[in-house]
């Protein structure tokens, strides 16, 4: 007998672990298509109910202003903006799982390397500090200090998340897109090998 | 097509593919459960063009691929090593045997672990090449060359 055909032998003889039952397998898809759900239900409810508060603070609060009024409808558009993002994030299933191993490795390169640069955190935070400016204006206007403390907490605020925050927050998830995508060349090496 | 009846037949093979990658039984057997749920959700899409097997198997290796994303090395595991020799039994030899393999198998790269997975179950070469997505003759190649590296590790040691 092969010298290998002994070594596959006595993988194969080997008493392996109990896989578990249909029965619990069906219950584990169950828990997570009831979890995935709930979790869809549960972001659609939190923006919608953030929505609504919105809308009821602009109607209760009378401003004068049409500051104010943009900065509210900008956080509308802000809302929904993230409800698209949520819901497009969770729809987007593991269809790459069903490519063979080395498209596989290809397309989570490829998203690895689009994540890195991905945009959409950048224009969330625009869209969010431009709301704010814009809505707090009428509740800072109405005093020079009031406006001059306000707007400049306000920037502290800004400058210490664009210039602190943000950039440890990039460092980090470049480093580990990073380190994913060394992994993936690596393996990828792997399947580049010469034939001969 | 019957989800019961693939579970029934490809589970344990599905298994054992996952622990030649991971060397680890907890994470094999987690492996194993997320590959058929993915098989549970994709199956309404599985077109009778390639074989059912080759499917499941290319999802089981997309999966243990994804772990590279946790970062977790693999781990070794410890050989017994007070074996009474007067008293060995071919039991306890088997299973030395066995832990000296997962172990050589661990030390492979990680495409290297996917392929042997898939030869220990005899999948055949031309659809190891359609599940890796390589050229027959690259995967040939391939193959021969972590038999050879088995055996040889198997041959130093003594194992065989």
């Amino acid at each position: 007998m092969d010298k290998f055909d002994e070594i596959k032998n006595l993988w194969q003889s080997h008493k392996i672990e109990k896989t578990p039952s249909v029965t619990s397998i069906k219950n584990a898809i169950k828990n997570y298509h009831s979890k995935k759900k709930r979790n869809i239900i549960f972001i659609i409810l939190f923006f919608i109910f953030s929505i609504f508060v919105w809308i009821g603070v602009m109607i209760n609060y009378k401003s004068h202003l049409w500051t104010t009024r943009f900065g509210e409808m900008l956080f509308i558009v802000l809302t929904i903006y993230l409800i698209f993002i949520k819901l497009k994030l969770l729809k987007k299933k593991q269809q790459e799982e069903l490519l063979s191993t080395n498209d596989y490795l290809n397309e989570l390169k490829k998203k690895s390397q689009k994540e890195a640069q991905d945009q959409s955190k950048l224009i969330i935070f625009l869209i969010a500090s431009v709301s704010l400016f814009l809505y707090t204006y009428e509740m800072f206007s109405y005093s020079k200090i009031r406006l001059i403390i306000g707007y400049s907490t306000l920037l502290l605020y800004f400058v210490f998340i664009w210039f602190i925050y943000r950039p440890m927050m990039l460092k980090r998830q470049q480093k580990k897109v990073q380190n994913l995508l060394n992994k993936i060349d690596t393996i990828k090496n792997q399947t580049n090998e010469k034939e001969y | 097509m019957d989800f019961d009846i693939i579970y029934r037949d490809f589970s344990p093979k599905i298994f054992r593919v996952c622990l030649s990658y991971l060397n680890d039984t907890d994470k094999a057997l987690d492996l194993t459960q997320d590959t058929f749920i993915a098989v549970w959700q994709n199956l309404h899409s599985f077109k009778n063009k390639s074989n059912i097997g080759t499917w499941i198997y290319r999802i089981a290796c997309n999966k243990c691929l994804r772990q590279i994303e946790k970062d977790s090395r693999i781990k070794k595991m410890v050989l017994p090593t007070q074996v009474e020799h007067n008293n060995i039994d071919i039991e306890n030899i088997q299973e030395q045997k066995y832990i000296f393999l997962r172990n050589c198998i661990a030390e492979l790269p990680e495409l290297e672990r996917i392929i042997i997975g898939l030869v220990m179950e005899d999948v055949p070469q031309e659809k190891i090449a359609e599940i890796i997505g390589l050229s027959h003759s690259n995967i040939r190649v391939k193959i021969h060359r972590i038999k050879k590296k088995l055996t040889q590790k198997f041959k130093d040691n003594g194992q065989i």
